[in-house]
């Protein structure tokens, strides 16, 4: 009885585990396993979809290294930067940004099979934030091998919620690939009222987001991913990313890039039609229809035909213009700008609630900015003026340059009274100077009058100032006067460390070090040796503080004199004379070279140098001084302290032979110089690449 | 009937009393005029005279400098600019002014933060690279070059190249005089360009004397114009103000901040300014003016190449 009573209740047990097992599983009987089978097979799909797309555009994806000219402190500079392209077509046109290739000097692309190949920047727009570039492909390991190119896609057909791939190389990592979705198809930027489109600022000041409505993402993307494409899952580029930061990525997109892209092909620049007013949306009016005119820009084609702020816009050459929300006035801009300049323009307007017909010519949009230039001579750089900026700053007209920046210690900075930034200069020495060629001709033929007149403008005032043309000199030496100098490092003999030593009561210091190759060393002074006397006056030295006491008794004797030192070694009391040389801080006495072709000063190796950094005493080469920030050795990472072994596998002695090695290189100009360094402990190599067409 | 005699009595008392009284008026009165008269003999005689006298050797210098920093095997340089007050110390332009108005030892200071110690990989060099001395109320600005620092005072030595015979008004160190504690001194600088550089004279009192790191004195006072002459109520130069840092730095178990604030008012660090005998510093000025002879020679003989050549050996 007892074995079928446990023989039931075990048999139970199992039944209801088993029955429990069977209701654990996630569906019901009969609709689980579809379900799980459809989720498994999209994944598959997106898995599928998302190699489908990488193959197709994950070739053409280039990483772009710069060189590019900013101008900082009242004077050009130069420095490194990177970002990401898109190989658009089968001879070599590149997209990217222009934040990431204006101003460029010199471009170099990296494809995803490594090949380096340089590009030239064929055309900037900062408008919209794009630059075409053009790979040379005669640099090609095979330039007739086919290039891989992507294709661009239909931006308009982008739906919320879509998969797209962000590619680029971000952090100025190679090659890499994000996920995300669509959140946005009609981005724009307002002010925090959110009552008006604001452009977004590059670096350059320049301007952009006037046209663009930006796909907005949430594909993680990095410095390093401007001028990616955004990718969708049919492999065609639909964007291209441009900002982004905290999980939001913003592309421009690729409808945009497009007409962008054939107007360079076609025309060789992208022409756009301006009329010159400012739009609002109608919403607050009450109104679904037409445009709000909020501001008419003086001598625009739109002053011209007498529109005014106020007047709603309905339609321009028939075609209505409709803005009720801030995301649809990027869409009127386009439809301006796709007006050909010259062509009239029909402006159908309400006012005061009568319609009216304007009639207009269209006019070539303008840049925002005008072209930013240095004038060395006078340690300052100058923007040219464009309308809008003789519009925003209240200038009369277009003429003349505004001061963009002012040099510390060059004649711009001397001038009297002071030139300052936001100055317009307008003549020099009596004539006008329009533009900057006119300016560098004048600067060029007067400065060796020592003294130039400028004429500007500042806030409406019509002012003189007066340069003298003096530049700072700088001199790499150093000027630190010499003191006399034992050759050692000593501690002081507390009475704890004369006792350990077995020479209680004694007072004085200890050696802890003698640089090797001076005269202390040639006089036979050791470590461990303890100083009692200078000569003939006891050290009365027991306290941490009385560290400097045989410093400063040293620094009273003259440099060549001899100074008798009483010494206990061993505990037994001896004499021994030195002749003090100079401190080691004075490296004023040596010869030194100012490289000006890539603006790096070096001198020669003193014995100190040497011992500083624990080199052979015989140590060859010249120790760099001074690198000049944005020049070439500069950002191509040569440092202050760095000492130059070899150039181009060449050893280097001293700086007559560096000078020597230097003149040759810059009369044969390789693309490389190789410069083999010693840096802190270790050895290094330096390669500078200058753009020898660009070297300034 | 009145008591006359009371009152004769009481009327001589009161004149005894008031006469006692006047008599130890009188007495505690002379006691004091020997101590004011003393007082008296302290303060200048005439500081605006001294400072008509004394303030043309005040120039101000304008210094533009390139600053080099590097960390972690990469470095930067930007560049800037400052003005402050020299002294000239040689009629043919020698000027002198305090290192610190436009040089800062971060890595230094970073190492003592650290914990004592320049072993910062942290390291900046600021270079000179231009100065233009403006002397009294000038116009002009005159030239000049870098000709010698000395680290150990903080002192950097410019000499002006445009004077074109000109002698400008100088103070001799060599005529100094050694300060004493509690002595009155006075000393001298200039405002800025935008109140015309006009000069003005501070007085205050030698309130301290050390011999470590070095000798120097203490004065009574902050915000004292570094690298400039201190005199006597006489005239006499005693010194120059400079910056004097400890050799010996305590390691804090505080914060960062905490180390920044106690070497901000206990003096480590920065350095506390002190006022540097005359006699030293003017072994330091003699050899700058050997310094800048020197160089003048040098440059008449120097070669047009970019290269400067080592001056030939004595």
């Amino acid at each position: 009885m007892k074995r079928y009573l446990i023989g039931f209740v075990l048999g139970g047990l199992l039944l209801g585990y088993g029955s429990a097992y069977t209701d654990a599983r996630p569906v019901r009987r009969g609709t689980s396993a579809p379900v799980m089978r459809h989720k498994v097979e999209l994944i598959d799909t997106l898995h599928r979809e998302i190699a489908f797309a990488r193959a197709r555009v994950y070739p053409a994806l280039v990483n772009i290294l710069v060189v590019y000219r900013y101008y900082d402190g009242g004077r050009a500079q130069r420095d490194l930067a990177g970002g990401s392209g898109v190989i658009i077509s089968p001879d070599g046109y590149v997209i990217t940004n222009y934040h990431v290739a204006g101003h460029t000097t010199y471009i170099e692309c990296t494809l995803t099979d490594g090949e380096r190949i340089e590009a030239k920047d064929i055309y900037d727009d900062p408008l919209t934030d794009i630059s075409i570039l053009k790979l040379n492909l005669s640099q090609r390991a095979n330039p007739k091998a086919p290039l891989h190119y992507a294709v661009l896609g239909n931006s308009d057909d982008l739906h919320v919620g879509d998969f797209v791939l962000a590619m680029g190389n971000p952090l100025m990592l190679s090659s890499s690939m994000t996920l995300g979705i669509v959140s946005n198809t009609q981005r724009v930027f307002t002010d925090f009222t959110g009552n008006r489109i604001e452009q977004v600022e590059l670096d350059s000041g320049q301007q952009t987001g006037l046209l663009t409505r930006w796909i907005q993402h949430d594909a993680l993307i990095l410095p390093g991913n401007s001028g990616g494409p955004l990718v969708n899952m049919q492999g065609e580029v639909v964007g291209i990313n441009e900002l982004g930061g905290n999980g939001v990525g913003f592309a421009i997109p690729s409808n945009l890039v497009r007409r962008v892209f054939e107007q360079v092909l076609t025309h060789g620049k992208v022409v756009r039609g301006y009329l010159g007013f400012e739009p609002l949306p109608v919403d607050k009016l009450g109104r679904k229809t037409g445009t709000l005119v909020a501001a008419v820009i003086p001598k625009s084609p739109a002053a011209e035909a007498g529109l005014k702020p106020g007047d709603v816009l309905l339609s321009i050459n028939g075609v209505p213009t409709n803005i009720r929300f801030l995301e649809q006035v990027p869409l009127l801009y386009q439809q301006v700008t796709a007006i050909k300049p010259g062509t009239r323009a029909s402006l159908r307007v309400l006012r005061q609630g009568k319609v009216l017909r304007l009639h207009t010519v269209v006019a070539p949009m303008q840049p925002y900015l005008g072209h930013e230039s240095e004038v060395a001579d006078l340690g300052l750089t100058v923007r040219s003026i464009t309308p809008m900026m003789a519009l925003l700053n209240h200038l009369p007209d277009t003429n003349g340059l505004m001061v963009t920046g002012i040099r510390p210690g060059y004649p711009a900075d001397n001038s009297q009274p002071k030139l300052a930034v936001g100055d317009v200069i307008r003549a020099v020495d009596g004539k006008p100077t329009p533009n900057l060629a006119a300016l560098e001709q004048v600067v060029k033929a007067d400065k060796q009058q020592g003294r130039l007149v400028v004429a500007y403008l500042r806030q409406n005032q019509s002012c003189l100032s007066v340069l003298r043309m003096e530049k700072p000199e700088t001199s790499n030496n150093d000027f630190e006067l010499p003191h006399a100098w034992l050759g050692v490092r000593t501690e002081v003999l507390t009475p704890e460390i004369a006792e350990v030593l077995h020479v209680p009561g004694t007072q004085g210091f200890l050696i802890t070090e003698v640089f090797p190759g001076t005269n202390a060393s040639e006089a036979g002074l050791r470590v461990g040796d303890i100083i009692t006397s200078l000569n003939g006056q006891s050290l009365e030295a027991s306290r941490p503080q009385d560290e400097e006491m045989l410093t400063h008794a040293i620094e009273n004797l003259d440099v060549g004199s001899r100074a008798t030192l009483g010494i206990l070694r061993g505990g037994k009391p001896l004499e021994i004379g030195v002749t003090l040389q100079a401190s080691p801080s004075s490296a004023s006495e040596v010869a030194s070279y100012q490289e000006k072709t890539f603006e790096f000063a070096v001198r020669d190796l003193t014995l100190f140098d040497r011992i500083e950094r624990h080199l052979p005493l015989d140590q060859k080469g010249v120790i760099v001084t001074d690198t000049t920030e944005g020049g070439w050795a500069n950002i191509a990472g040569l440092n202050v302290d760095d000492i130059i072994l070899s150039v181009n596998g060449q050893p280097i002695e001293d700086v007559r032979s560096f000078k020597r090695m230097m003149s040759e290189v810059v009369s044969r100009k390789p693309k490389v110089v190789t410069l083999f360094v010693h840096r802190g402990a270790l050895t290094y190599f330096v390669f500078i690449q200058p753009d020898w067409a660009h070297l300034n | 009937m009145l008591n006359y005699r009371y009152i004769i009595t009481n009327l001589i008392g009161q004149c005894v009393v008031l006469t006692a009284f006047a008599g130890y008026i009188g007495s505690a009165y002379a006691q004091q005029t020997p101590v004011n008269a003393s007082l008296a003999a302290q303060e200048p005689q005439n500081p605006v005279q001294l400072m008509q006298t004394l303030t043309p050797s005040l120039v101000t210098v304008k210094i533009v400098y390139k600053t080099q920093v590097s960390a972690e095997g990469q470095s930067s340089t930007s560049e800037g600019k400052t003005e402050t007050t020299g002294v000239v110390v040689s009629p043919d332009g020698l000027v002198m002014l305090s290192t610190s108005s436009y040089s800062f030892d971060f890595g230094g200071f970073f190492g003592n933060i650290g914990g004592g110690g320049d072993n910062s990989d942290f390291k900046s060099k600021t270079i000179p690279t231009d100065f233009k001395v403006t002397v009294g109320h000038d116009q002009k600005d005159y030239s000049a070059k870098l000709v010698a620092t000395d680290t150990i005072l903080g002192l950097t030595f410019i000499q002006i190249t445009d004077l074109q015979g000109k002698r400008l008004e100088a103070v001799d160190m060599s005529q100094g005089t050694q300060p004493a504690l509690g002595e009155k001194v006075i000393l001298f600088s200039r405002l800025s360009k935008g109140y015309d550089y006009a000069p003005y004279f501070h007085i205050t009192t030698v309130c301290g004397e050390i011999q470590i790191p070095r000798h120097a004195y203490l004065l009574d006072g902050a915000g004292l114009p570094i690298g400039l002459p201190v005199y006597d109520l006489n005239g006499k130069p005693l010194g120059i103000l400079t910056t004097l840092a400890p050799t010996v730095v305590e390691t804090d178990s505080g914060g960062m901040g905490m180390q920044i604030m106690q070497r901000l008012f206990s003096g480590g660090g920065f350095g506390q300014v002190f006022l540097v005998p005359a006699e030293s510093v003017n072994t330091i000025i003699i050899q700058a003016k050997e310094r800048a002879a020197k160089l003048s020679a040098t440059a008449s003989n120097s070669s047009s190449s970019g290269t400067t050549a080592a001056p030939p050996k004595k």
